[in-house]
């Protein structure tokens, strides 16, 4: 630690502070009970215990597998395992353990060795150097962190139900388009008042739509064509783009280019373009309808050709994302257990209510306009998520640095009681190696722990 | 020919849908009839003395044409600065927004045949009830929040029981629904207060009811709509944060829903005799209530979450609240039923210690999940009284919550925490157990509009915490 420290705050070694060990290396989680004391692994508080080793507060350290470096408070009664290292502020504390907690439960903060399975060593716990403010200072800097993290916490929390809800919300307001509310007002300024007529679906899903009078009647059969894809043996297929071969596009392409497929383009049999609306038909999910590729589309791939006579591409592709189609699609294709995936006839079959062309466009407008917006809100409530995982760690920092509460002159320096521990331990050292015997025979029969201090 | 009030009502119904396809609002057509039926309700109860001569319902009935609608606007104007407090209460900044002769003759005309005394009988009062209730769906009106949706308001009634001869208050009386109700729910007891001696009736009428209300429109609407449901007791024009509220008659029921939101710009209420000081409007509130209850007076206030667990002041609150009174029931309420949706709120029902008892009055506190797992309420799916009736019934009839009640478990939606229990979740009220099931079912989803709500409203409680985050972290550096 190279910067400077604030006034009556000390650099110590972690070994000076607090009494560093192992955890019980006797114990696994195959010792774990249903009920009893609380029982820390590497990967956090996750059993109970008949019995307690401990009886303080402390910090318990994943020393050993994938999550090592994250670290857990421990308070009452507990027990550390097998891979764990335990960091106890012991004798007259200099620290507290919630202080240290919140220091030290930073991944990165640890040197870890190892290759496949990565460790933390007890030396480098040991000799870990700490700031160590006054303890009324660490007292006051637990109390702020912790308010901090409370709205933190919330406005995470707020955030983090944003983007759900914006699905929640496309998927109502294209309920709305199919159910003709979206232009209501503007049927209203032609023809005043207006009934409403409905078709019932019966299997595989049950239920209504229902929509303006003055829309007609048809099924998805008759407005569109639906067209398979085809694809040569895996062996013709190649990874990175060449002279004489085109993209063929799988479902996973729409996400990410990372798995991007070619095939030669003599062997090539169906295409689509990137405005052409393709549909999943496997899952999971089945029947995502997706857009903006081109090239050769395979077999679980399909593309939904409009007879644009009578309706407008775009509301044909929001039609085909009504959230009651997709459950009718997901439904019919649950009977042959997914196998079929989207049944193309049964697809044919669904009734659709078509309003005129020129409404058809109106209620594209009008879907397009609310998704867009809530588009961006999606993006900047995620943005904004993003940016609060950032600022808890600067408030981190900023607490270490000593700058997030003030100090107190008055506050007993950290040094003196740093010299005072020093001192105790002098005393105690010659008796430590006895008790620490002691205590690892103790333990090996699961009985209570008597605190011993580190070497 | 005489009309029943039947007729009449149903035509200034029809008057409404009229007058709005020629651009008034509800909240305009309703300050209308506010204004037409003081007039005319002076004519027939005699009391047109507090109107200065020449501006009573005769002169407006008898002109014609343009000469009545000039007429009527010189009215307002006249009337919103002369003649006695009450009539200053109705008309103050009174304007019209009909434009048309022929429309405010077509109101005057109905409203000239009503018979006032039967027409308060036979839903005058309910017309201008439903009036208010339509206006605060309005959402660009804003007046959602001047208005508890009715099904909220009778379920608190109905635990609470007001009784003849208590004083009920509401310190943020709005259009004065819960005092109606409790009127209504004592009539219901006591078959129209004709089981009372005329004292008591006096008092019924004269005193029981009252409370503040701060915006002036709003403050004519309640008046309005106390004084067509025979109640004349007096709702002030004020603020209940300032020292008005300290003056309130302490009382033995408080039912309320203080306005959501924050005091505009920040501030601290102005009088100061609240313990606790706070911007935070409905934690003032809060204070208000359970210290101008009387002894063992009884409580039920509606509250956004944030009351149950903002830190500091808030939790100073709470404590505060669980000493001197007895917090025996929390109602968690559905979201979607007000109309700023995606706000949570609960009901909070508490009773005053005894006299000389301020500090351990709360030794449990009952906790109703009304919240998770409900369908959504809104335009689809009506909200009525039915949904309360599960809580209604694990409330129990005892209005200060003593009830012999059974605690469900974890599974349930009704559970029992001790006082230590709350103090170990450091005095957070904010309890929740039950997980969040409810899929989408494309039936059942919420209007787009509601659910575009529900987003802001979580962006803004997003901003609100990272804003007091930003505070707490200024405040040291």
């Amino acid at each position: 630690m190279t910067q400077e420290l604030p006034k009556g705050w000390i650099s110590a070694p972690l070994g000076e502070v607090a009494a560093c060990d192992w955890g019980n290396t006797t114990l696994t989680k195959a010792a774990y009970v249903s009920n009893g004391f609380i029982a820390f692994s590497a990967s956090g508080p996750d059993g109970f215990l008949p019995n307690y080793e401990q009886d303080c507060e402390g910090v318990v350290l994943s020393a050993i597998g994938a999550r090592c470096g994250k670290c857990f408070l421990a308070t009452g009664k507990w027990s550390a395992i097998k891979n764990t290292i335990t960091i106890v502020p012991d004798g007259i504390p200099a620290v507290i353990a919630g202080f240290l907690f919140r220091y030290l439960n930073r991944e990165d903060l640890w040197p870890k060795r190892g290759g496949g399975q990565p460790f933390i060593g007890l030396g480098d716990v040991r000799t870990l150097l700490a700031p160590i403010p006054p303890p009324k200072e660490q007292r006051r800097i637990v109390a702020k962190l912790e308010a901090l993290n409370e709205r933190s916490r919330r406005a995470k929390a707020a955030l983090d139900a944003v983007p759900p809800l914006v699905e929640k919300f496309k998927q109502s307001v294209l309920a709305a388009a199919f159910r003709g509310d979206l232009t209501a007002d503007w049927r209203a300024k032609l023809q005043g008042s207006e009934g409403r007529q409905s078709a019932s679906i019966r299997e595989p899903y049950i239920h209504e739509i229902d929509a303006p009078a003055t829309w007609t009647q048809s099924s998805i059969g008759e407005l569109c064509e639906i067209q398979g894809g085809s694809q040569p043996p895996k062996s013709t297929f190649i990874q990175k783009p060449r002279d004489g071969y085109v993209r063929l596009i799988q479902i996973r392409d729409y996400k990410s280019d990372k798995y991007a497929t070619y095939i030669p383009r003599e062997l090539a049999r169906r295409f689509c373009t990137s405005t052409d609306i393709m549909i999943g038909r496997y899952g999971p999910p089945i029947f995502q309808i997706l857009r903006g590729l081109a090239g050769a589309y395979n077999v679980a791939l399909m593309k939904a050709v409009p007879n644009e006579a009578r309706i407008e591409a775009e509301f044909l592709y929001y039609y085909l994302q009504h959230p009651q189609l997709r459950l009718f699609v997901e439904a019919g294709s649950q009977r042959t257990a997914g196998q079929d995936g989207v049944r193309k006839e049964e697809l044919y079959s669904y009734p659709i209510f078509l309003p005129p062309k020129e409404e058809q466009t109106l209620i594209v407008q009008r879907i397009e306009s609310m998704l867009h917006r809530h588009e961006e809100i999606k993006s900047t409530a995620e943005g904004a998520r993003g940016a609060m995982a950032v600022l808890d760690r600067a408030i981190l920092a900023k607490a270490f640095r000593g700058e997030l509460v003030e100090q107190d002159p008055n506050d007993e320096p950290a040094s003196v009681l740093l010299e005072r521990i020093r001192a105790e331990r002098e005393k105690a050292n010659g008796k430590t190696s006895e008790k620490r015997a002691a205590r690892r025979a103790q333990s090996k029969r699961g009985s209570k722990q008597v605190r011993g201090e580190a070497t | 020919m005489a009309e029943t009030t039947t007729d009449i009502v149903a035509k200034l119904w029809n008057l409404c849908h009229i007058l709005r396809d020629d651009g008034i609002t509800y909240h305009q057509y309703v300050s209308e009839l506010t204004y037409l039926l003081f007039l005319k309700m002076a004519k027939e109860t005699d009391a047109e003395k507090q109107l200065p001569k020449g501006f009573r319902w005769s002169n407006l009935e008898s002109k014609e044409g343009v000469d009545q609608l000039n007429f009527y606007r010189e009215l307002l104007l006249h009337l919103g600065t002369k003649g006695s407090d009450r009539v200053l209460a109705i008309f103050a900044n009174a304007t019209t927004a009909l434009k048309v002769p022929r429309n405010l003759k077509k109101l005057v005309d109905a409203i000239d045949d009503l018979d006032w005394y039967s027409a308060k009988t036979e839903g005058l009062g309910d017309l201008y009830e439903g009036l208010l209730e339509k206006n605060a769906s309005e959402k660009k009106s804003g007046a959602g929040q001047y208005f508890t949706p009715r099904p909220l308001i009778d379920s608190m009634v109905h635990l609470v029981k007001p009784q003849a001869g208590e004083l009920v208050q509401d310190p943020a009386a709005g259009t004065g629904g819960f005092l109606i109700a409790a009127d209504r729910y004592v009539k219901a007891a006591t078959d129209d207060l004709a089981e009372l001696t005329v004292k008591q009736q006096d008092f019924q009428i004269r005193q029981a009811f009252y409370g503040v209300e701060l915006v002036q429109d709003t403050h004519r609407l309640a008046l309005m709509n106390l004084m067509l449901h025979d109640i004349e007791a007096p709702i002030e024009l004020g603020d209940t944060l300032s020292p008005l509220g300290e003056r309130l008659a302490p009382a033995d029921v408080i039912l309320t829903n203080p306005p959501f939101g924050t005091k505009k710009g920040g501030g601290l209420p102005t009088r100061d005799d609240f313990t606790y000081r706070t911007s935070n409007k409905q934690l003032c509130f809060l204070q208000h209530v359970y210290r101008n209850l009387k002894p063992g007076g009884r409580a039920a206030i509606v509250l956004p979450d944030n009351v149950l667990f903002e830190e500091n002041s808030g939790a100073d609150i709470r404590r505060d609240l669980m000493d001197k009174a007895d917090l025996h029931t929390i109602l968690r309420l559905p979201t979607g039923i007000f109309y700023a949706q995606g706000v949570k709120t609960n009901v909070l029902f508490f009773t005053k210690g005894e006299k000389n008892k301020d500090k351990g009055n709360t030794k449990s506190t009952w906790i109703y999940d009304m919240r998770a797992n409900m369908p959504s309420f809104g335009k689809r799916t009506a909200f009525t009284r039915e949904a309360f009736a599960e809580f209604e019934a694990a409330f129990g009839s005892d209005p200060y919550g003593k009830s012999r009640r059974k605690d469900t478990g974890e599974e349930g939606r009704f559970r029992k925490f001790t006082r230590e229990d709350i103090k170990a979740r450091g005095d957070n009220l904010d309890i929740a157990w039950l997980r969040d099931d409810s899929a989408h079912d494309p039936d059942d989803l919420p209007e787009p509009a509601d659910i575009a709500d529900e987003i802001m409203e979580n962006l803004r409680v997003a901003m609100t915490e990272m804003e007091a985050l930003r505070r707490e972290l200024e405040a040291t550096s």
